[in-house]
């Protein structure tokens, strides 16, 4: 019927809070595997005191199965210390080896551990998979299969380029083994393991001196990403049209310095983004703007040569290079913004610039949309990090310390003991945040200036050189104007949630392990601890978005786990069978 | 092996399936409702974790018709309670979610409304499917099965089955009704919810006594049916008239619907004032609520 209908405008529902699903999904898949695992390789929830060694070196809960419950409870808590302790101590030599940049050594460590899991452990399990499942596997497919299974994953997680959902399921793999190794361990010894870890991690990531703060700060001062095992979600359905990722050449690097030439500060070099977003909303406002954007993927070379950190770095972590730099609200953006307006003059000046320098840089505001446009999509390589263009320097480094990075390292090996994988909930790269945006002069209102702003202002601002054509310091103006004003728009960041979200395996590893130990006693109390995590995962996403920083992910979600496995155990159950039994509902 | 996995997933798709086509054809299409209906579930999770801490004291519960019926009332009302509550947090969510709209220029109309609700609602049937029904599930992987001895014609798992589909749909449609009546006012609607569950989970009592399943279950998926048949006649009509609103009424007062009006009509008309060519357009519209009366001509 007519355009105004219903169908044509989209209802704030359709992608409010896709991040959190995006990241709800694979924890969800990672609890339900790890609990089938559990059902079908261990249905009579045995534990074994060496598995994860670490795990029981000082009280062997199931050498002592006579031992009183005080007795059981002091030994698990000088297990679940030395676990801490272990792992607290791996956590520091990894910042100390950032710190010194041995990238070198964190690689071939976290190569190492990710190929024995992923060759050994994934093996082993399938071995017995098969067994249970009574199926005939020769054992050269087996080991061809499995082989490349690894080598695949091993190279696919920091040294080299593979299609996101491949990564994702091989993160999401890493953590249903690791979860269901963790639920080997003692009952006594892994229930108050968890609450440790959850206690651990609070003060880890938000506590001055904790490791992974540490961690977290390093990677933001350097604008690198943490070498860390994280799982990425970057939520591409919707009917914002496809993403496009295009690995960043060398000599887009060149191009824009020309331009931009001395707005460019020392040691920052352009970061290139080109992500050409079809945006249906925006297509309504501003039928001829296109934002231009590149995001180049996550493994491509970092800044180029300048980077002086290494390649394996640079390949493996600088995902997107550095951020084109920092004080915005001075000069430099409006001295971009001339430059690329200036270097249009005719009356379509958008696309001459599109045409003469794919690849523009942007102002930071632009990596502020709101998730509902294209470019909160890219914004997710930000993690949905919503900085504000004019802002400066330390106070977007304190917006945007949410987040490198993610939960450091590794993967834990039972066998060996290693750096942990911690569980720091996060919303993008913080490199990213001083980042990226592109924005054509045209463009600029694909929503991309400012988030809550006037919708009028941002008309002008988009059309002015369209019409025009000029490159006068109005619309320019007009354009820092409106960034300038996207700072105060505090409210529209609360009310924004980011387009998608990172976190760190180590979350994906308890809040498994949990579900894990709650299928070794009954599936009511898995279901019960599944919505607890669950809820709390949302808490902590949520807080994410108010607080916008680092932010441990295990605390909330182990919680409420943890209190809905005890409380379906000792309250639940016997309330609700009875009735079930008699078959009375309500 | 065999026979144990497809007993499993027999009842499992017989008793969850309904639910999870429900779930895939409405909630999952956006995902706020996905996180609505976990938190809703995460709620009356909540709300039966009280109730059984209520009851930890009154634990064995003795087998009788009335004691079953004290516990099933107490905890229905506990639920009700719960209901209004939920309605609170569905009014405070209700202006966040308009500030967004009104942020990003989005749509946030009647059919959202009904949307959330409908989470809101559909949530409390996954908690009380998985709780009551999907909990016990696993057991048939085993080789055995089980029946009570007072109703001997369906097993233990096919009652659970049926009675989660029943309840499933009980739940999410009376939820929906609920806030349409606090919404309206329409005091009917809102005294719809508290009864009809207090009907269906009383009218579960009958099974214990012998045969009396046989008798329960029927009555009770019919409750369910009923009130899903509502709610979806009410939401109809909502959705009807919002999507009328927009789309002809609101154009039409505006009078930027005229120039549409007359590109959409055949070529006949073209020669035709604008004013009756709008008359003609009203006129075949057949179900208006008001008569757009800024219109001139």
């Amino acid at each position: 019927m007519s355009s105004r209908s219903l169908e044509n405008k989209p209802s704030v529902l359709d992608d409010l809070g896709i991040g959190i699903t995006s990241i709800v999904w694979p924890v969800s898949i990672c609890m339900a595997v790890t609990v089938f695992l559990v059902r079908v390789l261990n249905p009579t929830g045995q534990t074994s005191s060496s598995t994860v060694f670490i795990a029981s070196a000082a009280y062997n809960e199931n050498g002592n199965a006579d031992a009183s419950s005080a007795q059981k409870l002091g030994g698990a808590l000088l297990n679940a210390i030395i676990f801490i302790s272990v792992i607290a101590a791996t956590t520091v030599v990894l910042v100390i080896l950032f710190k010194y940049q041995c990238y070198r050594f964190i690689f071939a460590y976290m190569g190492f551990s990710i190929a024995s899991l992923l060759f050994v452990v994934t093996g082993v399990l399938l071995i017995q998979l098969l067994q249970v499942g009574n199926v005939n596997v020769d054992a050269f497919s087996f080991c061809y299969i499995l082989w490349n299974f690894s080598v695949i994953g091993t190279l696919g997680s920091f040294f080299m380029p593979v299609p996101l959902l491949l990564k994702q399921c091989y993160m999401v793999w890493i953590g249903i083994m690791t979860a269901f190794i963790f639920t080997w361990i003692p009952d006594w010894t892994s229930w108050v393991l968890l609450v440790a870890m959850a206690l651990y991690d609070i003060a880890a990531v938000l506590i001055p001196g904790g490791p992974l703060k540490m961690l977290v700060e390093l990677a933001i001062e350097r604008e690198q990403a943490l070498p860390a095992l994280i799982y990425e979600s970057r939520p591409t359905e919707g009917y914002r049209g496809p993403n496009v990722w295009r690995r960043r050449r060398p000599e887009d690097d060149a191009d824009v310095r020309a331009q931009v030439g001395q707005d460019v500060e020392d040691g920052q070099a352009s970061l290139l983004v080109q992500q050409q977003i079809m945006t249906g909303r925006e297509s309504e406002q501003h039928q001829q703007t296109q934002m231009q954007m590149q995001v180049h993927q996550s493994h491509d070379q970092g800044l180029g040569s300048e980077d002086a950190s290494g390649a394996p770095l640079e390949s493996g972590l600088v995902r997107q290079g550095r951020p084109l730099g920092e004080g915005r609200e001075d000069g430099n953006s409006r001295g971009n913004y001339q430059e690329l307006a200036s270097g249009s003059p005719d009356s379509r000046p958008n696309e001459e610039a599109i045409a003469t320098t794919e690849d523009l840089v942007i102002p930071v505001a632009e990596g502020r949309e709101d998730s509902g446009d294209g470019l909160g999509r890219y914004n997710l390589l930000l993690g949905g990090l919503n900085v504000p263009l004019a802002s400066s320097s330390p106070q977007a480094q304190q917006r945007e310390s949410v987040i490198p990075g993610g939960s450091t390292s590794g993967n834990r090996q039972p066998f060996i003991s290693e750096e942990k994988a911690d569980g720091v909930a996060e919303k993008g790269d913080a490199l990213f945040g001083h980042g990226i945006g592109t924005v054509t002069p045209s463009s600029g209102s694909s929503g991309g200036l400012s988030v809550g702003g006037d919708p009028d202002n941002r008309d002008r601002v988009s059309t002015a050189p369209l019409a025009s054509g000029e490159t006068t310091p109005g619309p320019q103006l007009r354009a820092a104007e409106e960034w300038d004003n996207v700072a105060e728009d505090d409210e529209e960041e609360v009310l924004d949630m980011g387009d998608g979200m990172k976190l760190g395996l180590g979350d994906f590893i308890f809040y498994s392990m949990l579900v894990g130990k709650a299928a070794q006693y009954d599936m009511m109390t898995v279901f019960a601890s599944y919505i607890g995590i669950i809820a709390g995962l949302g808490i902590t996403l949520l807080c994410l978005n108010i607080y916008r920083q680092a932010l441990p992910a295990l605390p909330f979600s182990i919680a409420l786990g943890v209190l809905f496995y005890f409380s379906t155990v000792l309250v639940t159950e016997q309330y609700v069978v009875p009735l079930t039994s008699h078959y009375t509902f309500y | 092996m065999a026979s144990s996995a497809i007993t499993f997933f027999a009842y499992f798709f017989l008793g969850i399936g309904p639910g999870i086509a429900f779930f895939v054809a409405f909630i999952s299409q956006k995902s706020f409702l996905v996180l609505l209906s976990f938190f809703s579930a995460f709620i009356w999770l909540i709300v039966l974790l009280f109730t059984s801490a209520i009851f930890k004291g009154f634990l064995p519960v003795p087998e009788t018709a009335s004691s079953y019926a004290g516990v099933l009332t107490t905890s229905v009302f506990i639920q009700e309670v719960v209901r209004y509550g939920v309605w609170w947090m569905h009014k405070k969510g209700i202006v966040i979610l308009e500030k967004i709209a009104r942020v990003k220029g989005r749509r946030f109309g009647m059919l959202d409304k009904l949307y959330l609700a409908l989470a809101w609602g559909y949530g409390q049937s996954v908690c009380h499917t998985v709780f009551f029904y999907l909990s016990f599930l696993p057991l048939t992987t085993g080789s055995g099965t089980l029946y009570l001895s007072t109703c001997t014609q369906m097993s233990f798992f096919l009652v659970g089955a049926l009675y989660s589909i029943a309840f499933g749909m009980l739940l999410s449609s009376i939820m929906v009704v609920f806030f349409d009546g606090l919404h309206t006012h329409n005091w009917a609607h809102v005294a719809f919810a508290p009864a009809i569950h207090l009907a269906a989970s009383l009218m579960t009592l009958i099974n214990l006594t012998q045969g009396g399943c046989v008798i329960a279950m029927p009555v009770v998926l019919g409750l369910g049916a009923a009130s899903m048949v509502y709610a979806g006649q009410l939401a109809w009509r909502k959705g009807i008239i919002e999507a009328l609103d927009e789309t002809v009424l609101a154009p039409l007062a505006t009078g930027d619907g005229l120039l549409e009006e007359q590109e959409m009509q055949p070529p006949a008309h073209d020669h035709a004032s604008s004013g009756e060519t709008l008359s003609g357009a009203t006129h075949q519209r057949a179900v208006t609520r008001r008569v757009p009366t800024t219109v001139s001509g």
